[in-house]
């Protein structure tokens, strides 16, 4: 059985057309957009907040790889993490996948993958997410 | 507001100390700063205490060893800025008229192993998030845009591990190379190491007190605390907690309170949790111009031999990081410093005005810089 990391962080798709998109705030006043959704906008501090399906394409502002373990992780080292930047201007803080240390450049495009991050206490996977190298040029 | 002095300074040895309670570690620098100031712990009329890792009341149990006189304790918690947190409320206790003489300390006892501290969010449980990691990746981001090198990174830990080795109550006293840090373990890429602080045990206190007080005790001129400036975030879209703003806007507001420049300090003491985190406070502090950062470390300028010292306490990387500590061990040193009893590591020209600052909390969250002038 599979859950989602917490509620209201991921949008999985509803139809085969459709793809897995992370959930963000966007401000009706100043436009900004946040991951995870806020109460009120973390630019202008305004109330009217719609969810929005983020951008699934964005550039890779940075990564390393992690080889120590860290206390309260789930995951085990040795493991690969960036930031994303999307073109909304928001960064996401990710696990990378589909590429290794050596092959990754910053400025990169990456795509989103929704998928297993970890096992919890009762052995059910997690969805989380990923991103990965786009495949293509195509707009998100 | 008044100014006011700080008429006392104690700190303990930095290190691990399982065998002793963190309570005994805070009482013990509490008795050095109350014999250096030369009052008793019954004189002191309010109390601030900076504590992350060790539960309630903190500030209580360090009072529970000294004698129960019924003052106000308040215990403040802000990361690796609980010090100047703590600071900033002895300042204004003092500087309001509120109190004639308080305490303001940190103590720690922390947990072996990386720094962490990172609030239990979806992100963290997956790994993506982390304090590590968020370093590792930002000394990546640096060394692409070309505004420091790794070596320019590692000169900062040679040189700040080079001064704790001068400083008896630092943690390490390591004589590094420049080779030594980039062969250091990796942690994550470029990370290595030495390029990191570690975590520790240890407290620093402070004495705070009027004008009016300090005249009974000696006299001047007095070591003054000359403002205390602590700040949250402004919005920086897509960089959360990115410690480049908030420390511009706060060091603009700690040189207004105290009516000085970066260009007139003698002495800084800042945050070092990793290497280039001193190379961007350099910047952000404005010890020189923007893109500078790497310079100043090149040419020796912040060695303790430079024209503005930097860290000559050994710093978070040499000295040690018992958390909310550091930011009042920043201030015993800058007053140390003043008063010419820094023993080896001791600057040789006269020191007038020091800073001391430390970030908070994912390291963005929080900002606070205490001025200290002769």
């Amino acid at each position: 059985m599979q859950v989602p990391i917490a509620e209201g962080l991921i949008a999985m798709p509803l139809s085969p057309a459709e793809e897995p998109r992370l959930i963000g705030s966007k401000c009706r006043s100043c436009g900004e957009v946040s991951f995870p959704s806020r109460l009120r906008c973390r630019r202008c501090s305004g109330s009217d907040l719609e969810k929005v399906g983020l951008s699934r394409k964005g550039r890779l502002h940075s990564f390393t790889t992690v080889l120590v373990k860290l206390p309260g992780a789930r995951v085990d080292p040795p493991y690969l993490v960036g930031v994303v930047e999307l073109p909304e201007g928001e960064r996401i803080r990710t696990l990378l996948a589909g590429a290794d240390q050596e092959s990754l450049r910053i400025g990169q495009e990456m795509e989103l993958a929704v998928c297993v991050v970890y096992k919890d206490e009762s052995e059910k996977e997690v969805l989380g997410w990923k991103f990965r190298p786009a495949d293509d040029g195509d707009p998100a | 507001m008044r100014e006011a002095v700080i008429l006392g300074i104690g700190m303990s040895s930095f290190g691990r100390f399982p065998e002793v309670s963190y309570y005994r570690i805070g009482a013990g620098a509490v008795l050095d700063a109350l014999q250096d100031a030369g009052i008793a712990w019954k004189d002191v009329r309010a109390m601030y205490c900076a504590n992350t890792n060790n539960g309630f009341c903190v500030g209580e149990m360090v009072e529970a060893e000294l004698g129960h006189t019924g003052i106000p304790v308040v215990n403040v918690q802000n990361a690796c800025a609980g010090g100047q947190t703590a600071l900033f409320a002895g300042y204004q206790a003092v500087a309001s008229g509120a109190y004639d003489i308080v305490l303001a300390m940190g103590v720690e006892q922390m947990p072996r192993g990386a720094l962490v501290g990172m609030p239990p969010t979806p992100a963290t449980l997956m790994g993506a998030e982390s304090i590590l990691s968020k370093y590792a990746m930002k000394m990546q981001r640096a060394i692409y845009e070309r505004r420091f090198t790794l070596d320019q990174m590692a000169m900062v830990s040679v040189k700040n591990h080079a001064n704790a080795s001068l400083n008896s109550r630092s943690q390490y006293k390591l004589n590094l190379t420049l080779e030594d840090v980039h062969h250091s373990r990796m942690i994550a890429n470029p990370l290595t190491l030495y390029h990191a602080c570690p975590t520790s045990d240890g407290a620093a206190a402070t004495i705070l007190c009027s004008k009016g007080v300090a005249r009974k005790h000696g006299l001047p001129p007095f070591i003054n605390l000359a403002g205390v400036a602590l700040r949250s975030q402004t919005f920086v879209r897509g960089d959360p907690a990115d410690t480049h703003e908030i420390t511009i806007n706060t060091a603009a507001e700690a040189y207004e309170r105290a009516g000085i420049g970066p260009e007139d300090l003698d002495i800084v003491e800042l945050h070092d949790n990793f290497s280039i985190s001193e190379l961007e406070h350099y910047e952000e502090l404005g010890l020189c111009g923007k893109g500078d950062g790497g310079k100043l470390v090149d040419d020796g300028t912040t060695k303790i031999t430079g024209r503005l010292p930097v860290n000559a306490s050994g710093g978070l990387l040499g000295k040690g990081h018992p958390t909310a500590a550091s930011g009042v061990a920043q201030l015993c040193e800058v007053v140390w410093q003043m008063r010419g009893q820094a023993g080896q590591r001791q600057i040789a020209k006269e020191i007038r005005l020091g800073l001391a600052h430390c970030n908070g909390g994912d390291q963005g969250m929080a900002c606070g810089i205490a001025m200290i002038k002769k």
